[in-house]
């Protein structure tokens, strides 16, 4: 029999919050964290809005609990925030109690710091703040936050675009199935920084008003920063600490589109797969699933072919769907993370969001998502969609317990 | 559990395998900071020209490696493709990013940013190949490539994959050698006299692994364990265990290949470790051969596959050579920058 993976504890931190408890209360008053940006300098702060946390580094810094001494990155203090706050929920007194170990995503780790330092070196390579630089690769803001966390297990890092963060818990779900761990922390972070910005602006997929996900007049996406983290336990953990789990992880499945480095097919094939492997890993069927919390990015090639997946998969019984990227902005290597934590929020509170700024129904599509948010309604069954660059896409099932 | 390789191959500054008779040629950046650099190979012979134009040089580099060791295995399209890589592709992001501040956010070209994330390796080959299968990529300091073993590992157990193509790629551009010299991990050294060889050289390399669960009459070795552990639990104890759970002595490991910097071993990280293995244990190294960086544990892995596939440990691998002994168990120990160190146990 497979092991069960339980969720016991949340964490998040994003333009609609700097908790799970300001996260809830925005999601249900349907406001929006997309807006001009204050804190990242930019020329085009004034033209394309963002997804931004509203706090500077030394705020994010106090509420992490860290000094603001040493150069933490963006995405470092923003992991830390979000993953403390998914260890306190899950009520872990000694971490390392039991097997423990931490899977962190992120596409940019310490770009935001790189960026000061090429302003200086590009010129005179002798210049530049070297702690700058040092907190550039992937790892550094995971090893800062398993410091932080004091975990002495295994720890790990995902850059897989887009899907990071799904990815992240995927692995950290079979990491404990496969016995290798206990207890697993697994989700991504990532914070704004003129290099993706700038990045998705010269691809031309930045929407320069609010995006629109799944409207026939989308034009492309809003960037956003955030972290999200769930802390997954065995059924023998659970077992042992008598826990009441929020929820279940109760599938999963990757798989590549194959396609196209930065587009995604025309039939939807490579997010077709990974929504069909999660249903196959588990016992979890389509026609269980009450919501979905689809990747939704607001560029027209993404939620074209995600929605003609959507139509494969479910026919002509496409359940209620939402992009709560309407409201945080796409978050890049943290938005598995985060969508993580708002499908299990949608199962705790028995609500399902509602996609922001929808309008007109797109013509090659028969579904379009909730506008209004739904209460009251038994969620028992989150399918949460990540898709990446390189079509790297990833699918996640949460079900109430 | 064990899996066999199948098949691999790794270009890096060392080049074939037939051919590891000396270190490799050092180079330099601005006239005194030494690194190696890939030997490579003729790609338009491997990849059709009209790709190649639009590859940066890791990209070539990578993709070729996993071409040619899908061929070794005679695999053509694997169930799924994982990477690990330290830095990504860093030619493409050190391009966008001084472009960026360059030309103050205006008038970019988006192609270096397309293939600046770290996950261009494994989906490319899934473009090329059409493979819709599992894909995924670890980054960053650490063991990206040990937990890309293990990913892979997961998944010939669970029985979602026959095939699984493994690998690690790492590229050097002048910038970053710069910065790893101005960082002190590295140091600038006049050629001195002394008898010390030195790995402590930044270097690159790509290599690729085709592993399965079942055994095809022609594997290299099998990947019998493989273990990560912080720097903080106790050495000797850790190895001692992960021998222990794999049922076998440290009389029975042949050779063990270290990471270490230097010839000289007396110091340092693996000064302890060394005395756990009895006199006749011959001792390998192998940074001297590949220089150091994140996913260096590849190039140990590629090595130890084929010393064991031919039965011949290149000379210039050993740093004592006590035992003739059919080359049958052989450990790799190496640390890894993130203060973590990883365990594999290669088979016959």
């Amino acid at each position: 029999m497979t092991i069960k993976i339980f969720v016991t504890g949340t964490g998040i931190i994003s333009a609609i919050g700097n908790n799970e408890r300001e996260v809830l209360e925005s999601v249900k008053t349907g406001k929006s964290g997309i807006g001009i940006s204050k804190l990242l300098q930019t020329i085009y702060s004034k033209e394309i809005p963002v997804g931004e946390v509203q706090c500077n580094n030394k705020e994010l810094s106090d509420l992490a609990k860290i000094s603001n001494k040493l150069p933490n990155s963006r995405t470092s203090l923003l992991g830390i925030i979000a993953a403390k706050e998914a260890v306190l929920n899950a009520g872990i007194k000694d971490i390392n109690e039991y097997r423990t170990g931490l899977i962190s995503a992120t596409t940019i780790g310490g770009m935001d710091k790189s960026e000061h330092f090429y302003r200086n070196f590009r010129k005179d390579k002798t210049k530049g703040k070297l702690r700058y630089i040092s907190t550039h690769d992937c790892g550094e803001s995971t090893q800062k936050i398993a410091k932080e966390l004091n975990i002495h297990g295994f720890y790990t890092t995902i850059n897989t675009a887009c899907s990071s963060s799904a990815n992240a818990v995927m692995l950290g779900a079979r990491l404990i199935r496969n016995g290798f761990a206990d207890r697993i922390i697994a989700g991504g972070t990532d914070a704004l920084c003129l290099f993706t910005l700038n990045g998705f602006n010269s691809l031309m997929i930045l929407d320069h008003n609010l995006c629109k996900p799944f409207d026939e007049t989308r034009n492309g996406l809003n960037i956003g920063e955030g972290a999200g983290y769930i802390v997954m336990e065995s059924e023998d953990c659970i077992k042992k600490s008598g826990k009441l789990p929020l929820a279940e992880l109760t599938g999963y499945g990757n798989a590549c589109d194959a396609y196209h480095q930065t587009a995604s097919s025309p039939e939807g094939e490579g997010a077709y797969l990974a929504m069909s492997k999660a249903f196959a890993s588990g016992d979890i069927k389509p026609e269980m699933i009450d919501y979905i919390n689809a990747h939704g990015t607001g560029t027209t090639n993404n939620d074209l072919s995600e929605g003609i997946a959507l139509q494969r998969i479910f026919g002509n019984n496409v359940p209620y769907f939402s992009s709560t990227k309407s409201a945080t902005g796409h978050t890049l290597g943290a938005s598995g993370g985060i969508q993580a934590v708002l499908s299990i929020m949608a199962i705790r509170n028995k609500i399902i969001f509602q996609s922001l700024n929808f309008n007109q129904q797109m013509k090659e599509l028969t579904i379009c998502p909730v506008q209004q948010r739904i209460d009251n309604f038994n969620v028992k069954h989150v399918l949460s969609n990540s898709f990446g660059f390189g079509g790297n896409n990833t699918s996640l099932i949460f079900s109430a317990v | 559990m064990e899996i066999f390789i199948k098949g691999t191959n790794s270009i890096s500054p060392a080049g074939n395998f037939g051919n590891i008779t000396h270190v490799p040629e050092i180079k330099f950046i601005d006239g005194l900071l030494k690194y190696y650099s890939c030997v490579e190979p003729v790609y338009k012979e491997i990849i059709n020209p009209v790709l190649l134009r639009r590859m940066s040089r890791t990209m070539k580099i990578s993709i070729v490696s996993a071409m040619l060791c899908l061929k070794d295995a005679g695999v053509e399209i694997p169930d799924a493709i994982i990477a690990g890589t330290g830095m990504g592709c860093v030619e493409d992001s050190d391009k966008f990013l001084s472009l960026l501040i360059e030309n103050e956010e205006r008038m970019l070209n988006p192609t270096p940013f397309i293939y600046s994330t770290h996950n261009t390796i494994s989906s490319q080959i899934a473009i090329m190949l059409k493979c819709h299968g599992y894909n995924s990529t670890y980054a960053g300091r650490g063991a990206c490539f040990e937990t890309s073993i293990l990913d892979a590992l997961m998944l010939l157990s669970d029985g979602n994959a026959s095939n699984v193509l493994v690998g690690a790629y790492d590229e050097l551009i002048a910038n970053q050698i710069r910065i790893l010299y101005r960082m002190g991990l590295f140091r600038e050294t006049k050629e001195s006299n002394s008898n010390e060889i030195s790995g402590n050289h930044p270097g690159e390399e790509a290599a690729f692994f085709v592993l399965s669960a079942k055994p095809s009459g022609k594997d290299y070795a099998k990947i019998s364990g493989m273990s990560v552990f912080s720097e903080n639990e106790p050495l000797s104890e850790s190895i001692t265990g992960f021998l222990k759970k794999h049922f076998i002595s440290f009389e029975n490991i042949n050779s063990v290949m270290f990471g270490n910097l230097h010839n000289n071993i007396q110091s340092g990280f693996y000064k302890k470790i060394v005395t756990l293995f009895p006199a006749f244990t011959n001792l390998l190294w192998f940074k001297h051969l590949c220089g150091e960086y994140m996913t260096s544990s590849a190039f140990a892995l590629w090595l130890g596959a084929n010393c064991l596939k031919t039965q011949q440990i290149p000379e210039i691998a050993f740093l004592r050579k006590t035992n003739n002994l059919p080359a049958k168990n052989m450990l790799i120990i190496n640390n890894l920058s993130g203060n973590q160190f990883a365990i594999f146990l290669l088979t016959k």
